[in-house]
């Protein structure tokens, strides 16, 4: 069935979601096309390829890239494909090369991806006559750019400068991934399919905090993030900017120190950040009384940042994850699970928020356990003949008209809208970007609506 | 200089004295074996690719030299990717 993309835009934007969505193979193609061939698209940290030769393979979509630091320092991603027979040419996960030599012919590049190498030169291609390597490199994404090591690859060349695409999300950002000039720390990923549509997760973890008392309540009752019960998840806010948005929770009264001490980071960590982040950054805990949470920058790109009782004394300890809803199909998805930790973290707090991350997140995770449980629910559901004719509520914080049922906190001081309270503000935001995506290509309204 | 026995001329050269514990690099393009050796009068460094059958023995002097080299000096070695282009 062909996609009405103008239908789909009209039902979203009033808060229906047509259930198709979430395992349709017409949809997902032109996702694949409009959203994945043009948005900004997370592939790596820079700590993932610290060395010269470094590198990590890894997709968007069906495009394989090898993520690498040529013997210069730079980072460069070379589209994974040998310029002769369109053969693989990284086929390991991760490894360290000066040059790349192709399994099929031979064909050799050299890691800033220049052709070095081709065998019997001249008897195959009269030499330079024929074939001039210095003239051929790998093929390159569109765009390449890195945010606090984040290295990001748009496939469009007249992509935004990332730094424009990532807005005012910048501002949160920073608080998973820059809390100190020494940068982040990651382990991972740890990685894995699920049979569910990615957009789900990529939702769940912008703006989802209605579930969380429902669904983690064994988290709950074993006492392991007692924040999540429903009482203190509610006074959490809802935050939307540019093309991001996440979930807070409210934190006790006191001062900056003892805000960050009671999700369990040490004095020396509190000091890194002060010195870090800016006054207006700071002042999201400092003076809101607000602690990131879950969050998602458009189309797939997660993070995470919990504080788990880490053992049986009660030790609460925060950790940070980075997660990619990699699309495999219209119905599967690899989750992408990196563990991130400041660099200058003592070592006892890397291993114990280590530990707090395994607990929670990652293929062990109880939080993820739980999740995947619905989302491939879901996405089971969505394949059927009905689901095709039922619109799902995505109405919560407004009433039948459309109108808030709250207003935005005042003097909220980051970028962007924030709501206290349930609400699917962030969700409805995300699909309206996704569907503005899949009429244009960009973020750029609808016509003639 | 104590020489054990089972590392004598493991390599079938007569005049080899004694190899060292040979170390493997490798990566998803390439396998390499490097260990030391020592000939009657010094040493130096062997390089095999057991793969492609080619095998170099290094002096101090053509190591020292290998280590001003700039990445470009490899991309030109590498030129012909399998070793020598015979017909």
């Amino acid at each position: 069935m062909a996609v009405d993309v103008a239908q789909l835009t009209a039902d979203i934007a009033a808060g229906d979601i047509p259930a198709l969505i979430y395992n349709d193979r017409d949809v997902f193609e032109l996702e694949r096309e409009r959203i994945f061939g043009s948005a900004w698209l997370f592939l790596a940290h820079e700590a993932e390829i610290p060395s010269a030769g470094d590198y990590v393979v890894r997709r968007i979509v069906d495009d394989s890239f090898i993520v690498i630091r040529d013997e210069q320092g730079r980072v460069r991603v070379h589209f994974n494909m040998c310029l002769h027979r369109g053969m693989q040419l990284c086929r390991a996960e991760r490894g360290n090369a000066s040059h790349f030599r192709c399994p099929y012919h031979g064909w050799s590049y050299s890691n800033a991806g220049e052709l070095v190498g081709v065998p019997f030169h001249a008897d195959a291609y009269g030499g330079e006559h024929g074939l001039s390597p210095k003239e051929k490199t790998l093929v390159t994404p569109g765009r390449v750019a890195i945010y606090n090591g984040l290295i990001f690859a748009s496939l469009d060349p007249a992509a935004p400068e990332l730094e424009d695409y990532l807005g005012g999300f910048r501002y949160y950002l920073d608080f998973y991934t820059r809390q100190s000039d020494a940068g982040l720390d990651v382990r991972g990923p740890q990685r894995w399919r699920v049979k569910a549509n990615w957009k789900i997760g990529a939702e769940n973890f912008c703006g989802d905090s209605y579930h969380t008392p429902h669904t983690h309540v064994s988290v709950v009752e074993i006492e392991l993030f007692v924040d999540t019960k429903a009482r203190k998840r509610k006074q959490g806010a809802l935050y939307f900017t540019d093309n991001g948005g996440g979930t807070t929770y409210k934190l006790p009264p006191g001062t900056y120190e003892e805000r960050a001490g009671y999700v369990g980071y040490p004095p020396e960590l509190i000091e890194s950040q002060r010195r870090t982040w800016s006054a207006e950054q700071q002042a999201l805990i400092a003076d809101a009384g607000f602690m990131p949470s879950a969050a998602t920058l458009f189309p797939n790109l997660s993070l995470v940042h919990n504080w788990p009782a880490v053992n049986e004394e009660g030790l609460i300890v925060p950790f940070i994850s980075i997660r990619l809803w990699q699309p495999v199909g219209p119905g599967e998805t690899e989750v992408y699970s990196w563990f991130a930790v400041d660099r200058s973290a003592p070592d006892w707090f890397k291993q114990a928020s280590y530990k707090a991350y395994l607990m929670c997140f990652g293929s062990s995770g109880m939080f993820e356990q739980d999740d995947v449980e619905n989302w491939t629910s879901i996405t089971q559901m969505a394949r059927g003949r009905l689901a095709q004719r039922l619109n799902l509520y995505n109405r919560m914080g407004i009433d039948r008209e459309g109108k808030l049922l709250h207003d935005p906190v005042e003097g909220w001081p980051g970028p962007g809208r924030a709501f206290v309270g349930f609400g699917e503000y962030n969700q409805r935001e995300l699909l309206n970007l996704w569907s503005r995506y899949l009429a244009n290509g960009s973020a750029a309204p609808v016509a003639g609506r | 200089m104590a020489v054990p026995e089972d590392t004598q001329g493991g390599s079938g050269d007569p005049d080899l004295i004694r190899r060292g514990e040979p170390l493997e690099i490798t990566n998803e393009f390439a396998q390499v074996r490097v260990c030391k050796i020592w000939t009657r009068n010094g040493e130096r460094l062997e390089i095999e690719a057991p793969k492609l059958g080619y095998r170099i023995w290094l002096d101090p002097l053509e190591l020292e030299s290998i280590s001003w080299q700039t990445p470009e000096t490899f991309s030109r070695l590498l030129q012909t990717p399998f070793g020598p282009d015979r017909s």
